[in-house]
């Protein structure tokens, strides 16, 4: 019985093993999809950053000068670390 | 925060990588189509999370290790699909893989995707990266006994999913009638 299963095990494991041959132009399309959302996910997180600061900068034109500075300043930190943690 | 690994680097592990995980992803995939979309989330996710790699760990497993995790997700995305489209009374789109000889080793990655996480690192670390049982211990934090425990409870389940054939030239390995459990 430990024979047989080890006869089996060995046939798994070559199966496992196995690396079949990918579609043509697969890799290359790969390549390309990962560019694509790449791209996207920086294009919406640079939005999403200017949109940030850009309502900040507006509620702080309601309260005053120090308020707008303030209000920019918390926006700006904020769009520069969404970056960075979605980089 | 992760480190960017792109453009570069990811692009030799899209080529070095993409034969064995097209295996695995296949093993979740009900066509062609549906694996390379699959493989797209793999890479996509590896260059999000290279820096989440353990220091030591080989490349090749951690990869295997990401496919079965978005295999297994979008598994469960298509059973979600098929229960909802059930409930409307609409005849679901999701089918299961095909019954490809071919495959057969992708059947086994979809197997090797259901274990317990202790159990499906061992397989990888001692089936794909052919590491001794000292290695894979040391690897993975645990005693050699727990090493050989996991990978022996884990063959047993795989040979469950296997029938032998005698043929002329030997035996090979076909897919049991009654198929893949459905509970993965």
């Amino acid at each position: 019985m430990d024979q047989h299963h080890d006869e089996l095990d060995g046939m798994i494991g070559a199966k496992l093993r196995e690396v079949p041959v990918p579609p043509l132009g697969l890799t290359a399309r790969l390549e390309a999809g990962v560019t694509r959302k790449s791209r996207e996910a920086e294009r919406m997180t640079l939005t999403e950053g200017v949109s940030v600061v850009a309502a900040c900068g507006l509620l702080g034109v309601a309260g005053g000068p120090v308020a707008t500075l303030v209000a920019l300043l918390v926006g700006v930190a904020y769009a520069r670390l969404t970056i960075l943690v979605e980089a | 925060m992760t480190s960017p690994v792109w453009p570069a680097e990811l692009r030799e592990w899209i080529r070095e990588h993409t034969p064995r995980l097209l295996a695995v992803a296949r093993g979740f995939a009900s066509g062609e189509v549906e694996a390379e979309d699959i493989l797209q989330e793999v890479w996509w996710r590896a260059a999000r999370r290279a820096a989440d790699r353990a220091p030591g760990v080989p490349l090749g497993a951690w990869l295997v290790a990401v496919t079965l995790n978005v295999g297994r997700d979008h598994q469960r995305r298509e059973q979600r699909r098929a229960r909802l489209f059930q409930l409307w009374g609409a005849k679901s789109e999701a089918t299961p893989p095909p019954a490809d000889p071919v495959h057969e080793g992708s059947r086994l990655w979809r197997v090797v995707g259901a274990l317990p996480r202790l159990q499906r690192e061992v397989v990888i670390l001692r089936i794909i990266e052919e590491l001794s049982v000292e290695e894979t211990a040391t690897m993975l934090g645990r005693a050699e006994g727990t090493v050989k425990a996991s990978l022996s409870r884990a063959m047993a389940r795989l040979r469950r999913e296997v029938e032998v054939y005698e043929e002329p030239g030997g035996v090979s390995l076909h897919e049991p009638r009654r198929g893949v459990s459905p509970s993965m």
